[in-house]
């Protein structure tokens, strides 16, 4: 049994935005950090909101007025700077203890600082960071310039969690546990979910228009490896039937997609490929691996079902063949009350050689309020469950 | 503070109004069913240039009006506008510059030293117009007669709204605005 005093959490809500746009984190969070719809399109739009918000950016401080625009090249483009400090902040606390074949209790405890926000219409910034007891660590920071072509073409470059990935920890983390197919290393040393150095092409369409439901993300990333630097790159490519464009409303008619809409009760499927080659090209004393996946995401109101597997390769460094791998994961969430979460899910993964982990996830969030949550996991090693763990957490964003 | 500009002996009926919702100033009410007229020669209007801002920020004027751009501050300031015709009256420390407004239609005015600096300067076709005061509210003076008045603000779209001027007295108006995006 656990027991976790904690505030705070690696959940990523941003009070900086809350604050920003003097709303809820229920606007863009389903229970925080899981982006609902309008999140991940006000995600997709650099950190704007969708059908537009000029309004808001004239309540910035004007580095020259917007009607500058018409005369560049002649002249500076305009910006803005927040009118508020862009920051917040997190407590996280967690106990957790693993009971069979191994016994062991540990706590964690991180207090995590993120910026984050747009530089009016062209740039955008995040970044965020933890400071805990073994130390201090850059998490994720990235800067982009978007709506080069409008929604469509965005790039960023910094570093960033791959945007191959479907299900990320970030935006869609539903437990304490990372989801096992996009976290494990494997052979070659390629976890497709860590951070790493990278430059990224992203778009994605929007109301009104036949391809409102696409979304793409191209990258090229600078990954450490053994014997120094692997060059990777990645593609993913996804669909989304029904509900919110994944670029969100961009008619521009007012009201029409404001965050007072509540899109959580949407009704949608989401269909996504994606591929990372590891190690393009280079020396063959480094290793190198492949993965080449789908994925499936349902919201139907409060119910959620969501999967994805993947298939691939790895090759340690200076062998001649490569190890077969796959992993999958499949889930459910359901929330019978706004602020209350129950989550199962199943999920695998294998490399030819070794035995497959396979385990069992059940986990109960629940919202305190607006920007504090408890959760508690179950994690269950099968078929034999010979490895039980159990965690409690609690954060707290401000 | 009203703003109003009575069309002469015509105006014998009044619009009087209140702009409701987000946003409501800076904002011009004009009537767009009316025939042209021309300012006389040598009307004239003023905008300051007075803590680094352009005051008013808004300012309606008949075609054919001159508009004196007085600089109040210490600094210099730059007075130029992209839209047509451009012009750019050059940067100065004290006085003022002036330009004649023929073209109808919305007039930017910016300022090269201070680039927050904007203004706009609707030059209408017809003298019957009138800015929205702090609060929101206007009265236009207006011959009697159904009439269609059109509600002007910077950097959003115009929108319309018919009136029945009685040949006594005055007609209210309750403007309500669609909701802001954020």
């Amino acid at each position: 049994m656990i027991l976790i005093c904690a505030t705070g959490g690696r959940a990523l809500a941003i009070p900086a935005f809350a604050r920003r746009y003097r709303t809820a984190c229920t606007t863009c969070h389903v229970l925080p950090p899981q982006l609902n719809s309008f999140g991940l399109a006000f995600r997709a739009n650099g950190f704007r909101i969708p059908s537009g918000e000029r309004s808001r950016q004239e309540a910035d401080v004007q580095l020259g007025a917007p009607e500058w625009e018409t005369l560049f090249p002649n002249a500076f483009l305009p910006g803005t700077v927040p009118d508020t400090p862009p920051f917040a902040g997190l407590v996280y606390a967690a106990v957790e203890a693993e009971r069979g074949k191994i016994t062991t209790e540990e706590t964690t405890l991180v207090l995590g600082l993120l910026s984050a926000g747009n530089l009016g219409r062209r740039a955008s910034w995040f970044a965020a960071g933890g400071f805990g007891p073994r130390g201090a660590a850059i998490e994720r920071m990235w800067l982009s310039f978007d709506r080069l072509a409008g929604p469509w073409l965005n790039v960023r470059a910094g570093y960033l969690e791959s945007a191959a990935v479907p299900f990320s920890r970030y935006t869609h983390k539903l437990s304490y546990e990372g989801y096992l197919p996009f976290e494990s290393a494997g052979p070659a040393g390629l976890a497709l979910s860590a951070s790493r150095t990278a430059l990224e092409i992203f778009g994605a369409g929007s109301d009104p228009g036949a391809l409102r439901g696409l979304q793409f993300a191209l990258g090229l990333a600078a990954r450490n490896a053994q014997g120094g630097l692997a060059a990777d790159g990645y593609a993913r490519v996804s669909y989304k039937f029904g509900g919110v464009a994944a670029a969100g409303d961009q008619s521009g008619e007012p009201g029409r997609l404001a965050p007072a809409v509540a899109p959580l009760e949407e009704t949608s499927l989401r269909v996504g490929g994606f591929l990372y080659q590891a190690t393009l090209g280079g020396p063959q004393s480094r290793p190198g691996a492949w993965r080449a996946g789908a994925d499936l995401d349902l919201r139907a109101g409060n119910i959620e079902a969501f999967a994805s597997a993947w298939a691939g390769g790895d090759r340690q460094a200076d062998a001649a063949a490569e190890a077969e791998a796959w992993a999958y994961l499949a889930g459910a969430s359901v929330r019978p009350l706004p602020w209350l979460m129950a989550i199962g899910r199943y999920e695998a993964g294998w490399t030819s050689g070794s035995a497959a982990e396979r385990r069992l996830i059940a986990t109960l969030r629940a919202a305190l309020q607006q920007n504090a949550a408890v959760t508690l996991d179950l994690i269950v090693g099968i078929p034999h469950a010979d490895s039980t763990e159990s965690v409690a957490s609690l954060f707290l964003a401000f | 503070m009203l703003f109003a500009v009575a069309a002469g002996a015509r105006a014998q009926g009044e619009a009087r109004g209140r702009i409701v919702g987000e946003r409501p100033v800076p904002a011009v009410v004009y009537a767009e069913d009316l025939p042209d007229e021309t300012a006389p020669q040598q009307t004239r209007a003023t905008m300051k240039q007075l803590h680094l801002r352009f005051s008013p920020q808004v300012l309606p004027v008949l075609q054919g009006t001159t508009v004196d751009f007085v600089n109040q501050d210490a600094t210099a300031h730059n007075v130029f506008s992209p839209s047509p015709p451009a012009f750019d009256l050059g940067t100065f420390g004290g006085g003022a510059r002036s330009f004649l407004f023929r073209a109808p239609g919305a007039h930017v005015i910016l300022c090269n030293v201070h680039l927050e600096m904007v203004a706009w300067i609707l030059v209408l076709r017809n003298p019957f117009f009138a800015a929205v005061d702090e609060d929101g509210r206007f009265s236009l003076g207006l011959p009697p007669g159904r009439h269609r008045l059109v509600l002007w603000r910077p950097r959003e779209s115009e929108s319309r709204k018919d009136v029945e001027v009685p040949a006594e007295g005055r007609t209210d108006v309750e403007w309500i605005l669609s909701p802001q995006r954020p």
